[in-house]
């Protein structure tokens, strides 16, 4: 609990959003500019072909799903519900 | 609110500032890709950024260089294309080739009459899938293939001919296509192992019975019954050659019927036996002739081939059938029992060094590792079957032995008979005709000229092709140096007009010294002509003139001729009149003719030493039948010219090249002042003298389908498109125009029909206002499974050489500059990005740069298209040999030489760039990478390369269609890409929101501190 309580969830969702974002457009640069080599030849490309097509969007998935955990998690820390403390005077206050 | 205050903190100014500044990274990185690539992105988005500003004071009138002969122009010069009847020309065009190439391959009686033509009024029935528009191929795959969107179907062609279609088999047909059988459409080729696309996939018999219609759809035949028409159809593709193993096909070939197709016959021939139909005609719809062995073991009264006819193909088959044009086609490939048999089959496909350390690795569009070895020689096509034809009638040279055999009984030995279905040149024809009168008279410089009468003996209107063929002596120098010799050899071929019934003409064919010549790579390591005895003799075939050959040697049926030849049709020279090293000169440019290929020869280049083949030799075709070739790729040479380059020696001495300068006495220069300069007039200098670097090397790397412009010069550019059978883009009319395939031009045998659909391309191309075309196409059908075989003319280098240079006349004419692809030697699709290939020097000039050499020096072509393999191990466009040696040295080519597609990390190095535009490439097809070069800007020879090829670049669009409507006062501008604004507006969005976010977040942990020293302040004050 001390450790959600401590990380800084917005700069960790920031950063994810950051690198979500570029790695999108990598992503979709790199399908579009890999499709238009291969269509020069008639050659067909995939958006998996090359293993950093595939890093690429790893690395996307990855970023996304912690962006979102970590938009949960700030706003749930935000919200105090990591704050033990406070919970347990909740508590106590409700029995009184 | 108080969670707002918290979220707006110096974390989140630091999180913009890092965003924005990576966008302005992303921005400036990718505007230098972009810069570098700028000819790729603007084809992609058709973007055509150099554009004419006219001077007002000149006559547009006198600027109209290439005009199309559908347009008007009004008194200042306004042009107005008529599309409409620009198309009904093209239309008109394309049918008469598609027709006048179509090859009847056989026509049996019925009844006491011809199957073919049908009478007016037959009822027909139309079977197997491809009588349908969904299945049959009317132009095979890849770059070159052209969407058709308005084209008609059979049976309504053939309703308009007069024939009357089985409507419920036609309509069963199409409920079958809803079953799931038919050919797949989508990717092709290497991308697909499983080559589904290729697939038949021919519905059995008893599907038609699967249908709602039940077994009305084949009762219906009955009464349908003059003709069962049935089609069968192979394609072929860019990146998907068809020697795979196809299950669904007789002996796993593709090439041979389908199983399916088989059962359709079968059943044919039982409603045949019953009575319920007449006859069975085949129409073979394939760019290359099919496994004839079971095909011919049926009941089939006549069989058309009719290739890939484009727009025309319906009507073409339709008029065929129905008699309103005749298939005057004579085969422009042997047709073998067994497409196997050919043995170039033999080294066709996937290779791959054993052992390759130390080569770059092989990737998707560089395979380093990959070879192929033509160990056949020159015995490609019926060179091979014909030669050893003639050596088992004569006998010895184990032309009997097993090596080769394919079809019939393999204990017996090699027969002609058993492996060749219908010679080269065969055709029947719905008429018959004799020749008469034939005679040759020769020159002073030992050429010849044939001389011939044909009748039309038959009953109904015809033209026949007089086929001239030349043997050369086989002689024990020969032996001695690996000269080989085909038994025949075409050189020569003119076409009646059409000849009532009854009717003669006279025709005249000059063969000329040049052909009597062979090239002698390991003796005297130049052209050499032989003295010996020589026939020149004409045939209904190549078959039929060696037979005559024969003949006049004084062999006949008892030697094991399969018929008597006619000695009257050959002439005997026993002395040419013409000298040994005649040609050892270029009777072009005057220039010493030696060997340019040695590093392609396996047992020739010092980097293969150890790894010697053996090339099929007439002299023992038994021992020297070729088997799978394995190479290593170890040596320590080969190794090293495998790397990409190699580039030049930077020397760092002589003169460089003045860049933007105006040096002429006349002041600045356009191009168009040039126009009437030759292309070595002095003035030519001035005008490069005003190049820039950067426009000097934009020039050579824009390729990517236009050709740059200039400012400096006010050089138009132009924009080019991919071919050679119609254009690929560009769409006028709402429709687009396939032009039959090349191998029904080249089947028609008929030069100025071929030059007139030159022209009706020229202006299908004017009329979209394009300037270059990827085409035409001059590879060799070294074997029937070349993908892109669709896309070439022959397997005989002197035929596609007289159809390039017709075609390519035809197209100049309009102003088009011909990027005719791929020099050289890329005749096979796989492993063709970077695979090495390895002939010897005879059979690369004598086959395969044959038709090459006939478009330029015939055809004056303004234009190449150079091929992504290797020569041995370098890469063909830096391959100085090929791109200067042979083209310029020897056969005077004005003109350029584009890359292919420029995808490979082989032509696309800084190593690569160097090597190749010193060796003589001229364009690549890139995206105009002006720091392409930039290692070599101290090396004058790479400078000069450079500036060479800007000169041959701007007189080659100086003659083409982009001059028209300029004069000598019209400039050029450079209109910025919306693309290039773009990534600019990105630039400075991103830098000013980059810097608001620094400063902000600077701010942020500024402020603080302020305050806090503020608030301490305050307090030491307040305490004091």
């Amino acid at each position: 609990m001390t450790f959600l309580k401590k990380m800084p969830w917005g700069i960790v969702a920031g950063v994810a959003a950051i690198i979500v974002v570029f790695a999108t457009v990598a992503f979709i640069a790199l399908g579009f500019i890999l499709g238009g080599v291969a269509g020069q030849t008639n050659e067909v490309a995939g958006m998996f072909d090359e293993w950093y097509q595939v890093l690429l969007f790893v690395v996307d998935v990855v970023c996304g799903v912690i962006m979102i955990g970590s938009i949960v998690l700030f706003v749930l820390k935000k919200l105090g519900k990591f704050d033990g403390k406070k919970v347990t005077e909740g508590k106590v206050d409700g029995d009184i | 609110m108080e969670i707002f205050e918290k979220i707006c903190k110096r974390s989140v100014w630091v999180l913009l500032t890092v965003f924005f500044t990576i966008w302005l990274l992303v921005f400036v990185i990718g505007m230098s890709i972009a810069m570098k690539n700028s000819g790729w992105i603007n084809s992609y988005f058709d973007i055509f950024p150099w554009v004419t500003v006219r001077d007002d004071n000149d006559d547009l009138t006198q600027a109209r260089y290439y005009p199309s002969d559908y347009e008007t122009m009004d008194s200042e010069g306004n042009v107005t294309y008529n599309h409409n009847a620009m198309r009904a020309n093209s239309m008109a065009v394309a049918t008469e080739v598609a027709t006048e190439g179509s090859v009847l391959l056989w026509n049996e009686d019925v009844d006491g009459k011809s199957a073919l033509p049908l009478s007016e009024g037959a009822r027909i029935s139309l079977f197997g899938l491809s009588c349908l528009e969904s299945s049959y191929i009317y132009g095979g795959e890849g770059s070159g293939h052209v969407n058709i969107t308005t084209m008609d179907n059979f049976k309504t062609s053939c309703e308009e001919q007069g024939l009357v279609v089985n409507n419920q088999l036609w309509s069963a047909y199409k409920l079958v296509k809803t079953l799931g059988y038919g050919r797949a459409t989508g990717s092709y080729g290497e991308s697909d192992p499983n080559y589904t696309e290729f697939r038949v996939n021919e519905a059995p018999w008893d599907a038609l019975h699967e249908t709602t219609l039940g077994d009305l759809a084949t009762s219906s035949v009955a009464s349908y019954g003059d003709a069962a028409v049935m089609f069968v159809s192979r394609n072929g593709s860019e990146n998907g050659d068809t020697d795979f193993d196809d299950d669904e096909c007789l002996d796993n070939n593709y090439l041979d019927l389908a199983k399916n197709e088989q059962d359709i016959i079968t059943h044919l021939e039982e409603l045949k036996t019953e009575g319920k139909i007449k006859r069975i005609i085949l129409v073979i719809n394939s760019a290359v002739p099919m496994s004839m062995e079971h095909i011919t073991e049926h009941d089939i009264d006549a069989c058309l081939w009719v290739g890939m006819g484009g727009n025309a193909s319906y009507d073409q088959v339709a008029m065929l059938l129905a008699g309103t044009a005749n298939p005057y086609g004579r085969a422009n490939d042997v047709w073998a029992m067994d497409t196997e048999s050919a043995p170039a089959a033999v080294n066709f496909g996937d290779f791959t060094f054993t052992e390759s350390a130390g080569v770059p690795e092989t990737s998707k569009y560089t395979h380093n590792t990959k070879y192929v070895v033509y160990a056949e020689g020159i015995y490609v096509g019926y060179r091979y079957y014909e030669t050893r034809y003639e050596d088992l009638v004569i006998g010895g040279r184990n032309a009997d032995g097993t090596a080769g055999v394919t079809a019939g009984d393999s204990a017996s030995g090699w027969s002609y008979e058993s492996e060749v279905a219908f010679p080269f040149g065969h055709g029947e024809s719905y008429t018959t005709f004799s020749y008469s009168d034939y005679s040759v008279s020769a020159d002073d410089e030992g050429n010849r000229t044939v001389t011939m009468t044909i009748t039309n003996t038959g009953d109904v209107e015809g033209k026949e092709v007089m086929q001239v063929y030349l043997q050369k002596p086989y002689t024990q120098y020969d032996k001695d140096n690996h000269i080989e010799k085909a038994a025949v050899e075409l050189v020569g071929f003119a076409k009646t007009d059409e000849l009532a019934p009854g009717a003669s003409r006279t025709l005249t064919v000059t063969v000329p010294a040049y052909e009597f010549k062979s090239y002698d790579a390991y003796g005297e390591k130049t052209y050499i002509v032989e003295e010996g005895t020589h026939y020149l003799a004409v045939g209904k075939n190549a078959h039929d003139a060696l037979n005559n050959i024969l003949a006049a040697k004084g062999y006949d049926t008892s030697d094991g001729m399969d018929y008597n030849g006619n000695a009257d049709l050959v002439e005997t020279i026993t002395d040419t009149g013409i000298a040994r090293d005649a040609f050892s000169v270029s009777p072009f440019t005057g220039n010493e003719i030696t060997n340019l290929f040695d590093n392609a020869d396996v047992n020739v280049y010092e980097g293969t030493e150890g790894q010697e083949i053996t090339y099929l030799s007439r002299s023992d075709w038994n021992a020297t039948y070729p088997t799978p070739v394995d190479l290593t790729c170890t040596s320590a040479k080969m190794v090293a010219d495998m790397q990409y380059g190699p580039a030049p020696a930077t020397t760092g001495e002589g003169d460089t090249p003045t860049y933007g300068t105006v040096t002429s006495s006349l002041g600045e220069l356009t191009l168009a002042m040039l126009m009437d300069l030759e292309y070595d007039a002095p003035m030519w200098d001035d005008l490069l003298n005003q190049l820039t670097y950067d426009e000097s090397v934009t020039l050579v790397t824009a390729g990517s389908a236009s050709l740059a412009g200039a400012v400096s010069v006010a050089a138009p550019g132009g924009k080019s498109q991919d071919g050679p059978c119609g254009i690929r883009d560009g769409n006028i009319l709402d429709s687009w125009m396939a032009f039959p395939c090349n191998g029904l031009l080249a089947a028609s045998w008929n030069e100025p029909l071929v030059e007139k659909l030159g022209n009706a391309f020229g202006m299908e191309i004017l009329h979209a206002g394009w300037t270059g075309i990827y085409g035409v196409g001059a590879n060799i059908h070294r074997c029937a499974y070349s993908g892109r075989a669709w896309e070439y003319y022959s397997e005989d280098g002197f035929l596609s050489g007289k159809m390039f240079a017709a075609e390519v006349r035809g197209l100049q004419n309009r102003g088009v500059i011909t990027f005719t692809k791929h020099y050289a030697l890329n005749d096979q699709e796989r492993n063709r990005y970077g695979g090495t290939v390895w002939a010897n020097e005879q059979s690369i000039r004598e086959v395969y740069l044959k038709a090459f050499e006939a478009g330029v020096t015939e055809g004056h072509a303004n234009g190449l298209m150079s091929s992504f393999n290797r020569i041995g191990c370098t890469w063909a466009g830096s391959h100085k040999g090929l791109m200067t040696g042979i083209l310029r040295d020897e056969w005077n080519f004005i003109g350029i030489v584009e890359t292919d597609a420029g995808v490979g990390t082989h032509m696309l190095t800084a190593e690569a760039y160097a090597a190749g535009i010193v060796a003589g490439q001229d364009v690549w097809m890139a995206g105009a990478n002006v720091h392409a070069f930039d290692n070599y800007k101290e090396n004058p020879e790479v400078l000069w390369a450079i500036r060479e090829a800007a000169h041959r670049n701007l007189y080659t669009q100086l003659h083409s269609n982009a001059m028209n409507g300029r004069t000598k006062g019209s400039r050029t501008i450079y209109n910025t890409p919306w693309w290039e604004t773009a990534i600019r507006t990105g630039q400075i969005v991103s830098g000013v929101l980059a810097g608001v976010c620094l400063a902000m977040t600077v701010t942020s942990f500024v402020l603080p501190v302020v305050r806090k020293k503020k608030t301490a302040d305050k307090a030491n004050r307040s305490a004091e």
